[in-house]
């Protein structure tokens, strides 16, 4: 860096942003409640200059206004048929979770306890991991046909690989100190997996079951929209396909909304199991 | 491993390269002589996926699919990454803003990338550009909302050093922002090219005319179950050649950073 100490020569190039406060905002409590105001009230904005867009023909026909989009998923949502296809989607990303961590943590787990298994196989899982789930579709579709099974197996597939290496970190990470003392102390295979290796290993699965939590939701989306099986996916499709636009965007928004859900669920569940982990180690170390 | 420890130096050695490597090569052994004389219509023999293979993605395909497949992916992914990392670096300059479009932006991470399929096919058509534009637009977020990130997280005390020896706007961007970032942009990335890479997939499946996606389900879809397994392997083989070339690149840019972490 020899340009360090050139002079610059601009003079007032820096000074607006050295303070990042807006001009002109009130300092103390009326700041605060600006600024916890402002995401929400800038996302409606922005919606009201859709609405305003797509009224007046700026937006291509295939873009409705706003308030049609929240007038159909308002008279979409309470529907019976609706609920079965929010229901089918959970249930499919559910089971699909629910399958992958219990295989990938076990396998994680096993690998990180004995070493030889880890060296024998981590070629293959380093190939297996970076194939996409979708990968296996046609091949399922083909073996089981377009059912509920395709779909949370596929979700399996997608959860599994992200839960493996998780809790193999987790176990990998497991201090040979912490390990000799539980050993010293005549701790039990049982008992050291219960008192050890599952709390060193949570906050790696925490992350893991985050990650994988979104791909399941991809995942299984896809599988609805190109199979058709029941769920929010193929119900997209089926609106897209007859040009039933407001319904199809509700619907998008309504799987968007499952996501952030589905996100700020197992955040938090991280965060927890990470806090948890930090105070832990300063114990310890 | 504990006779070959046995013999010491040059066999231990010698195992540590082979032994990792057993397993894989049985996988392969045992799946070509098991379905040799396979005669199940679901499960043919290795040897014919592999002609198959050779026959179509080595042949006239790499014109037809497979290089229009990675264009697209690469062409969506590419614009994401520019933009994602501009856009990033002024929401991260401009933290106000940045909380203001929170919202907006959390929702676009979140939002299945899959979900939004039809919609571009609605509005955009189908063809190659729809499908780039759909590709960019679901990868810039990893990499916009993780610039934001980075950019912000720059210590305050560097901020401080720049700004007192008088580094211009740009030179504080490239030289001193953008790099200390760059671990987290890194990171963004490679989530957005995992995504890119299931897209590249997704989009060829609904409504499309090419593609090793495409060529694929059609061939589950019409029974050529040889070529639908040959363009399985293509695409599992594709998936680990893109992540790894990526890890590649990511260990030269950031040799720096794990320079730095070691002293």
């Amino acid at each position: 860096m020899t340009s360090a100490l050139t002079p610059r020569t601009g003079v007032s190039a820096t000074a607006p942003e050295s303070d990042p406060r807006p001009r002109g905002a009130a300092p103390g409590r009326g700041r605060r409640v600006l600024v916890a105001v402002l995401p929400w009230a800038t996302t409606v904005a922005l919606l009201a200059v859709a609405e305003i867009l797509s009224r007046t023909g700026a937006l291509p026909e295939e873009v409705p206004p706003v308030t049609e989009v929240i007038a159909a998923g308002w008279q979409l949502v309470p529907t019976a048929t609706f609920a079965a296809s929010l229901g089918a989607t959970l249930a499919q990303v559910g089971i699909g979770l629910l399958i992958g961590v219990v295989v990938g943590v076990s396998a994680g787990l096993a690998l990180g306890a004995v070493p030889v298994l880890y060296r024998l196989t981590h070629h293959v899982l380093d190939f297996l991991r970076f194939i996409p789930a979708v990968v296996y579709l046609p091949v399922l579709v083909l073996l089981m046909g377009a059912t509920p099974r395709t779909a949370f197996l596929l979700a399996a597939l997608g959860t599994v690989w992200p839960m493996l290496f998780q809790a193999y970190y987790g176990v990998a990470g497991i201090s040979t100190v912490l390990a000799d003392t539980a050993r010293v102390f005549g701790l039990r295979p049982h008992q050291r997996l219960a008192h050890v290796v599952l709390p060193a290993v949570s906050p790696f699965v925490a992350t893991g079951l985050r990650i994988s939590a979104s791909h399941a939701l991809v995942v299984v989306v896809a599988v609805q929209l190109i199979t058709a099986i029941p769920g929010l996916g193929r119900d997209i499709a089926r609106y897209a396909a007859n040009a039933v636009y407001p319904q199809m965007y509700a619907l998008v928004a309504v799987v968007g909304l499952v996501g952030v859900v589905l996100n700020a669920v197992l955040g938090a569940v991280e965060r927890r199991r990470l806090h948890w982990h930090s105070s832990y180690r300063e114990t310890w170390t | 491993m504990t006779a070959a420890e046995a013999v010491g130096g040059r066999g231990r050695a010698a195992a540590r390269v082979l032994v990792p490597l057993l397993v894989p090569a049985a996988i392969v052994v045992v799946w070509w002589f098991a379905s040799a004389a396979s005669t199940s219509p679901y499960f043919p023999p290795l040897s014919r996926i592999l002609a198959t293979f050779a026959e179509h993605w080595l042949g006239d395909r790499v014109v037809s699919d497979v290089l229009p497949s990675l264009g697209r992916m690469l062409a969506g992914f590419g614009a994401a990454v520019v933009v994602g990392v501009g856009l990033g670096a002024l929401l991260g300059r401009l933290p106000l803003l940045a909380h203001a479009l929170n919202p907006v932006l959390q929702f676009g991470r979140a939002l299945p990338a899959t979900a939004l399929v039809p919609v571009s096919i609605a509005v955009l058509g189908i063809g190659n550009v729809p499908k780039i534009l759909l590709i960019a637009f679901v990868t810039v977020f990893p990499v916009m909302l993780n610039t934001i990130d980075g950019v912000r997280g720059v210590d305050p005390v560097l901020e401080d050093v720049t700004r007192s020896y008088r580094l211009t706007r740009r030179q504080r961007l490239f030289r001193v922002q953008l790099p200390a970032a760059a671990p987290q942009v890194v990171a963004g990335v490679r989530v957005a090219l995992g995504v890119a890479f299931v897209m590249m997939i997704v989009t060829e499946l609904i409504a499309a005319t090419n593609g090793i996606g495409f060529v694929t389900l059609i061939a589950q879809q019409s029974f050529r179950v040889s070529l639908m397994w040959s363009g399985m392997l293509l695409l599992g083989i594709l998936g680990v050649a893109v992540n790894v070339l990526f890890a590649l690149a990511e260990r030269r840019l950031l040799r720096w950073y794990s320079h730095a972490r070691e002293d």
